[in-house]
């Protein structure tokens, strides 16, 4: 019983965050790459050259 | 409705776009923060229709015919996207200026409303600019703003009102009349008609400002600039500075906050441990306890020191300092052919490498953007800071010169390359070098601390995500061996990961950590930088970096050492190795869009690999050489590989260069 | 002469601009720095000169501080 909870809770942690990395790809939020980018939480803004 | 931001650098235009919008961009108190166009919706508060209003944010310029590519990008934006509204920022203690670029877009046929920014420094050197004379002059409404004040008196209302009316009268914008639209066709002629365009400013400027303090005098700013824009005492104020940043986050207040912070995740970690008991299956446990709980807290740990390193980062920009330390630096950065301007991007690079790379791009001349761009990513940007903090804590009692050695060491690395470059291209072209040095002013703490809150938000999604991610599967790859059998924790070396970190760990001998763990951990930094703690946390089984009072209650941190199992010298050359090898794989990107170049991309990848060996070799080899009386181990292998790098890099100096365009294509690494 | 050999703390006048670089001469023009304008050296640091034009502080290098004749 244990052993299902935790691989339920292990699954859901990294569930979550794989979605929100895929979600961030798919908004084509860039700079996500590094924690201190200071254009981090409003990338909407990265256009093409 | 689209309203586009227009106006000189460091006139304050993002300040003013994120009060309106309630965003929170980077701002810096130095132009060229902003290299490209950014949106955002106004406020609700500000905005009391139902019409969607968008501002468009653009970079600065200072007129309309585009002398870099950020002012080009104004000029197509402008030309081509037909906004409703013209917002033109104009800085009010610099109208004669500023009012030539206002000229040329009220001469678009858009309608323009002019927000008179600053206006409180016009007080404080009570300079009085009549407004609704100057409104008359210019036929469009002005507001005066004070984007940096909160609350009802800063103007913002009124402006957003302006914009509205000025929307809804539909009216063509009316010129000054400087110029026709047929004639001012050949250079001659447009200079004439700009030249026009400056006497009719200054005959409206003398007609609405009134000075008492003329702008030429010399200020109390001035008398700063001599001091800490000295060409002496220039650089040792920097470094005092840098080391003053790097202790009050790294041995004064961020560890203090670090302690509380680091025993809420250890709470965390003994209510899961102690909920889950025995009974749960091991591999589990550990997987969700060590891989998940421990990877992230060992990273997350560091949160507090880096709040407080962009806290301080973010003061000193505000200030003005930073645009002095360019003045400093462009003297040894002209010795090697690049300017101050290549400074800017390097400095964003301490926050983050990848707008420090973009912002390569308000450098003109193609070989010195690129260098800046291949440059740049070797400060330690934020997430390389837990790897020094981590280094400096454990092997060298939280010394802050640490910090700031790997600091200098990156500007003296830079300085290296950028000479090696110029010397591979054999490019000599020199460029000018012109910065508006913007007039000092009180850091304000609330800008400050918005920037740090932004970018400590950014970190935890980060280590929420991809380094949570990153070390469940390190956590996972150490815990099975190739036949999927669970490898005991006896028995850690036959794992999937030692096994894919060992080769690579053997090459890293000589430089005296060639351990699969320190490997593996270098892997996973090129997804993101942070991982390198995370991993080192997950794979030596620690979790706690910060408190490690805890680990060796006798000793100070000889017992963390003795988990690593390398001594200070080779600790000091791992660290090294990863700050100047090549950064995490976003910014490779950044540097893949600004170097437009696949042999420059590949050039500068392995030139920082490159870097990356010889510096960690050196450090480690020489640094045992003083402390023991004899080289580390595999001296004559790895002197052997460094030295073969080295004179591929001669080979590529002294390889005669037929034509320049060819060789500013050349490869330049090893 | 060339702004270089002007004296801190003084104002000039510019006569002509000869910029080498493709641009820089139209981005001064931009900046309010053109023949027929006045340039103040605030100070000398280091290889860089202060100056105010127009109402600003830049800091320019000696090569372009060459470039500008007063």
């Amino acid at each position: 019983m244990g052993n299902i909870i935790v691989l339920g809770i292990i699954g859901l942690v990294v569930g979550l965050s794989i979605y929100k990395i895929v979600k961030d790809k798919k908004n084509n939020v860039k700079c996500s790459g590094c924690s201190a980018c200071p254009m981090n939480s409003n990338c909407n803004t990265h256009h093409s050259k | 409705m689209k309203i586009a931001l227009a106006g000189n650098p460091n006139s304050g235009k993002t300040t003013l776009f994120n009060a309106l919008t309630g965003k929170i961009e980077h701002v810096g108190n130095w132009p060229g923060v902003t290299v490209e166009k950014k949106e955002g919706s106004i406020k609700r508060s500000l905005n009391g229709s139902s019409e969607k209003m968008t501002v468009v944010d653009l970079p600065g310029a200072y007129s309309c015919s585009p002398y870099t590519q950020e002012e080009s990008i104004t000029k197509d934006f402008v030309m081509k996207e037909q906004p409703d509204v013209i917002l033109n920022i104009v800085d009010a203690t610099n109208l004669s200026r500023s009012l030539f670029f206002t000229s040329q877009l009220l001469e678009l046929g858009i309608p323009v409303v002019v927000a008179l920014n600053k206006s409180d420094l016009n007080v404080k050197q009570k300079t009085v600019i009549d407004t609704l004379l100057l409104s008359e002059k210019l036929h469009c409404p002005v507001v005066d703003t004070v984007a940096t004040k909160g609350g009802a008196s800063n103007g913002l209302s009124q402006l957003v009102q302006a914009i509205f009316g000025a929307y809804l009268s539909k009216e063509k914008q009316r010129s000054l009349g400087i110029r026709n639209a047929q004639t001012a066709a050949t250079k001659e002629e447009v200079q004439k008609v700009d030249e026009k365009r400056f006497k009719v400013i200054a005959s409206i400027v003398k007609e609405v400002e009134r000075r008492n303090v003329h702008s030429s005098s010399q200020k109390m700013g001035d008398a700063i600039d001599r001091v800490v824009a000295h060409k002496w005492l220039g650089i040792p104020i920097f470094v005092l500075v840098i080391w003053f940043v790097f202790s009050l986050s790294q041995s004064w207040l961020g560890p203090f906050l670090a302690d509380f912070f680091v025993g809420l995740i250890d709470g965390l970690y003994a209510l899961v441990d102690s909920a889950m008991g025995d009974s749960v299956n091991p591999v589990l446990h550990s997987l969700l306890l060590d891989g998940i709980i421990g990877g992230v807290g060992a990273v997350i740990g560091f949160l507090p020191l880096i709040m407080v390193l962009f806290f301080t980062l973010a003061l000193l920009e505000d200030v003005g300092y930073m645009a002095r330390v360019a003045v400093v630096m462009d003297r040894f950065f002209k010795k090697i052919g690049l300017s101050g301007k290549s400074i800017i991007p390097m400095i964003v690079s301490t926050g983050c490498a990848i707008p420090g790379v973009m912002a390569t791009r308000t450098i003109k001349n193609e070989r010195q953007r690129r260098t800046t761009a291949m440059l740049s990513p070797f400060m330690p940007c934020g997430a390389k800071l837990p790897i020094i903090a981590l280094f400096s804590g454990i092997f060298f009692n939280e010394n802050s010169w640490v910090g700031t050695s790997m600091y200098m060491l990156a500007i003296i690395v830079v300085i290296v390359s950028g000479l090696v470059i110029r010397k591979i291209t054999g490019d000599t072209s020199q460029s000018y070098f012109i910065m508006e040095l913007p007039e000092y002013r009180v850091p304000s703490v609330k800008r400050a601390a918005l920037s740090m809150l932004n970018r400590a938000k950014a970190f935890i999604i980060k280590a929420g995500t991809i380094i949570l991610v990153c070390n469940a599967v390190v956590q996972l790859l150490q815990t099975f061996n190739w036949s999927f059998q669970v490898v005991g924790e006896s028995n850690p070396g036959q794992s999937i990961l030692a096994s894919i970190a060992s080769p690579i760990a053997f090459l890293f001998i000589p430089l005296g950590f060639g351990i699969w763990q320190f490997a593996a951990a270098a892997i996973t930094g090129f997804i993101a930088k942070e991982n390198v703690v995370g991993t080192l946390a997950v794979t030596f089984a620690i979790t706690n970096f910060i408190d490690v009072e805890e680990l060796a209650l006798v000793g100070g941190t000889t017992e963390v050492m003795a988990v690593f199992g390398i001594g200070s010298v080779a600790a000091l050359a791992y660290l090294v190795f990863n700050l100047f090898t090549p950064p995490c794989f976003a910014a490779i990107g950044a540097m893949n869009a600004e170097l437009e170049s696949k042999k420059w991309l590949f050039g500068a990848i392995g030139y920082q690999l490159g870097t990356g060996y010889t510096l960690a070799f050196f450090v480690y080899q020489f640094g045992t050489l003083f402390t023991t009386g004899s080289f580390g181990t595999a001296f004559v292998p790895g002197l052997i590989a460094v030295a073969a790098m080295i004179g591929f890099i001669i080979y590529l100096i002294k390889r005669p260069k037929a034509v320049q365009s060819v060789s500013r294509t050349v490869k330049v690494g090893a | 002469m060339t702004l270089t050999e002007g004296m801190p703390n003084t104002s000039y006048t510019i006569t002509d601009i000869v910029a080498k670089e493709d641009g820089m001469k139209d981005f001064l023009f931009s900046l309010g720095c053109f023949p027929g304008e006045d340039i103040t050296i605030i100070s000398q640091l280091a290889s860089n000169m202060i100056v105010n034009i127009k109402d600003a502080r830049y800091s320019i290098d000696s090569e372009l501080a060459k470039a500008i004749v007063v």
